[in-house]
């Protein structure tokens, strides 16, 4: 199944050197998807980096970072208008 | 017509979910019950009325946001920042077939009021949510959502402001 095109324009681009057996082996791939060497590259690195992104368990932030955090957390607590609004909707299994 | 959110089990049918994502039907697909199972990130899901399709899903877990000098040896010491225990929401979808009903919007409403829950017995100082493109950092924007410091693929919310957002 293909990863549907992101939104904006491709204008960005990546070299890569490969060995000829990888070369081989990629398109052998990305024949039997149905599509090009460089989409099919494409789609697979975002989904493996997508896919390493969501399953971090450490946020390791920088000392800058860290300080934007902390004063965060230091300030008082808001009420958040839109988000009020949203948690107010009441759905079936809540009546 | 959906069912409240459930705890991912092996009776639900996730073969025919489609979200248009491919790294989001896939996760669901293979490693959402193999990640459950093994206690690394759970997953509650909407399924429709009466069967155990899965129309759509989050996946969250516990994770901590540490100082990049917060080694153990410095924390014990005294020396470093203390890390901080965060919810994150990594993953949420609903199936193409039910786009456009709002059904994103109540599956993720439901993902807080679990927050909320679990932020009475885990002190988790904050929602993070991982928001890679623009129509995601718009859906969380539409829930007071902010960009995370310094990092243009998440976002945040504290704890305290979703707490202080309750409708009384």
């Amino acid at each position: 199944m293909a990863v549907p095109a992101r939104k904006g324009a491709k204008t960005e681009k990546l070299d890569i050197r490969l060995t000829s057996k990888e070369e081989a082996v990629i398109k052998q791939a990305a024949i039997l998807r149905h599509t090009t060497a460089s989409n099919f590259v494409r789609q697979q690195a975002i989904m493996a980096a997508e896919s390493i992104i969501h399953d971090q368990t450490r946020f390791v932030v920088t000392d800058t970072q860290w300080q934007v955090i902390e004063a965060a957390l230091k300030q008082p607590a808001k009420v958040l208008p839109n988000l009020q609004k949203r948690l107010s909707k009441k759905d079936e299994w809540d009546r | 017509m959906v069912s409240k959110p459930e705890s991912l089990s092996k009776e639900h049918i996730l073969s025919s979910f489609d979200c248009g994502k491919e790294p989001l039907n896939s996760w669901l697909h293979k490693y959402a019950l193999q990640n459950q199972n093994a206690n690394h990130t759970k997953t509650m899901v909407f399924t429709q009325n009466d069967s155990k399709i899965v129309v759509g899903y989050y996946s969250y877990n516990v994770i901590s946001v540490e100082h990049v000098n917060s080694t153990p040896e410095r924390v014990s010491k005294g020396l470093a920042k203390h890390p901080i225990p965060v919810l994150l929401i990594a993953r949420l979808a609903i199936d193409q077939t039910h786009k456009g009903q709002g059904l994103g919007k109540r599956l993720f409403r439901a993902a807080l009021k679990h927050a909320i829950t679990i932020s009475t017995v885990v002190p988790i100082r904050a929602v993070i949510v991982d928001a890679l493109d623009e129509e995601t950092k718009a859906f969380y924007t539409a829930f007071d959502f902010e960009s995370f410091p310094a990092d243009s693929f998440r976002m945040w919310l504290l704890m305290k402001d979703l707490l202080n957002s309750v409708p009384h």
